[in-house]
This record gives C-alpha cells, sequence and structure tokens, in this order.
C-alpha cells in the first residue's frame, strides 16, 4: 500500500506539469506554401475548416502565398492536433509547431 | 461544364458527354498517391508529437479508404448523370460538393507528387508523364467550376 500512495502522486504531478505546459506554450498551426494548392481553394478550405468569412481567408491564403506560410490560429495541443487534421485532408500542407 | 441551377440543397451541372467521360475518367484514378507521407510538424524532436504523428497517418489512411469507397458509390449511383439532349447533367448536393473538391484535389497533389514535385509552369514534360500532367490539370478544371460555383452560390 505505501509503495502504491507513494507512486500515484507522482504521476499526478508529471501529467499535471505536462498540462501545464501545453497551456502555457500552446501550438501554433501553421500552412505552408507549395506550387500545387490552387488559391482558390486554399481560400475555400480555410472557411470551411475555420468558418471564417471570405475577407479573412484570403488573407491568410495571400499569406501562406507571399511569406511562405501563415500561422493560422495558437492553441491547445489537442485543438492544433484536430486543426491539422482537417487541413491535411483537405491535402494542404499544416503542420503543428510548439510555441516556445 | 457549367452551373446550371443552384437551388437551396442542389447543384445543378451541364457537361457534355466527352466531359463526363472525362470526369469520370479522373474520379476513378483516386486514390493516385496513397502512400504519400504526411508531417505533424516540422520542427519536433525525435520523442515529440510521436503519437501524434501515428495518429495523423492513421486518420489519412483511414479517410483514403472512405474516399475510395464513397467514389466508387458516387459515381455507380443511379441518376447520378442524366441525359438530356445533347447534354449531361450532374446534380450535386451543396454538401458533396465540398468533398468532391477534396477528392479532386488528392488527385491533382498526388500526381503533382509522382511528378517530382515541379513548380508547375515548369514541368519538364515528356512522353511518359505527359498523361499524368493532364489528369493533374483536368482536376484542377473541374476544381475550378465547383469552386465557381460555391462562390457564386455564396455570393
Amino acid at each position: 500500500m505505501s509503495s502504491d500512495t507513494e507512486t500515484l502522486p507522482q504521476i499526478e504531478i508529471e501529467s499535471a506539469t505536462r498540462v501545464q505546459e501545453d497551456l502555457d506554450h500552446g501550438y501554433l498551426v501553421i500552412c505552408w506554401d507549395d506550387p500545387v494548392n490552387l488559391m482558390e481553394y486554399v481560400t475555400h478550405v480555410f472557411q470551411a475548416v475555420f468558418g471564417w468569412n471570405k475577407e479573412r481567408a484570403k488573407r491568410h491564403m495571400l499569406k501562406v502565398h507571399n511569406n511562405g506560410r501563415s500561422v493560422l490560429t495558437r492553441e491547445s495541443m489537442e485543438r492544433a492536433e484536430h486543426y491539422v487534421h482537417e487541413l491535411q485532408k483537405y491535402n494542404l500542407q499544416a503542420t503543428m509547431e510548439r510555441d516556445r | 461544364m457549367k452551373l446550371l441551377e443552384s437551388t437551396e440543397h442542389d447543384l445543378i451541372f451541364g457537361m457534355t458527354p466527352s466531359q463526363q467521360a472525362t470526369f469520370e475518367r479522373i474520379l476513378r484514378e483516386y486514390p493516385v498517391n496513397p502512400d504519400k507521407q504526411t508531417a505533424i510538424s516540422r520542427t519536433r524532436d525525435d520523442d515529440e508529437l510521436t503519437e501524434e504523428q501515428e495518429l495523423l497517418e492513421e486518420a489519412m489512411a483511414e479517410r483514403r479508404t472512405d474516399n475510395r469507397r464513397d467514389v466508387r458509390n458516387f459515381l455507380r449511383e443511379p441518376g447520378r448523370f442524366e441525359q438530356q439532349d445533347d447534354e449531361v447533367r450532374l446534380r450535386l448536393r451543396r454538401t458533396r460538393v465540398n468533398w468532391l473538391l477534396e477528392v479532386l484535389n488528392e488527385i491533382r497533389v498526388g500526381h503533382w507528387h509522382q511528378l517530382g514535385s515541379p513548380e508547375i509552369e515548369e514541368t519538364v514534360l515528356t512522353p511518359e508523364n505527359l498523361e499524368q500532367y493532364i489528369s493533374m490539370q483536368l482536376s484542377a478544371e473541374f476544381q475550378m467550376v465547383l469552386l465557381d460555383a460555391l462562390n457564386g452560390a455564396r455570393e
């Protein structure tokens, strides 16, 4: 019994620390430029995935096109992962990067 | 292929029989490059996001399996293409247009990868890759018709 009571709190502390670190830093969801995805298509995907209006979606699309990338949002690990899955489902080059 | 009518739930397109044949041929190519690598992050350390990387690969593989089945069903569905005089009509639920865009784009991107991921205008054409290049560009043509239809319907 004593060994159990010593181990469990340690796990909780480690887990809590990781959650806290994830919240502190967060993850940036980034879309990277490529020569193949049509500009209109990228705009459409941003609207579909984030529910943005056309103007906002287009602004990010142009940022990707002109600067090579655009930071689309900053999220917890779980939400960032969700967005990366959604964007990659549409074949956009999207990744999540730790906001250091 | 062009938009003929836009209703609350449907978009109706008109095309020639030859365009229909091309449209079906392109869709049957799905998936073009099923083993394509996907990366969850460009800067991750070896031990970071490993589980997330695996989940992404699994999700993409499942998505391709579902899409492959859905493309087959889409093309087989009775009444999908309706002959009217010398024109063929394609009726799409609005919710389906988004899916079709995704599929056409994956076909385009798959061909592009197999062509060596070139800048589109700088693609070196050879007798061996010409067909692939044409499929890539035709996918884009169909995508643009769908995107224009959606944009027109949104405005």
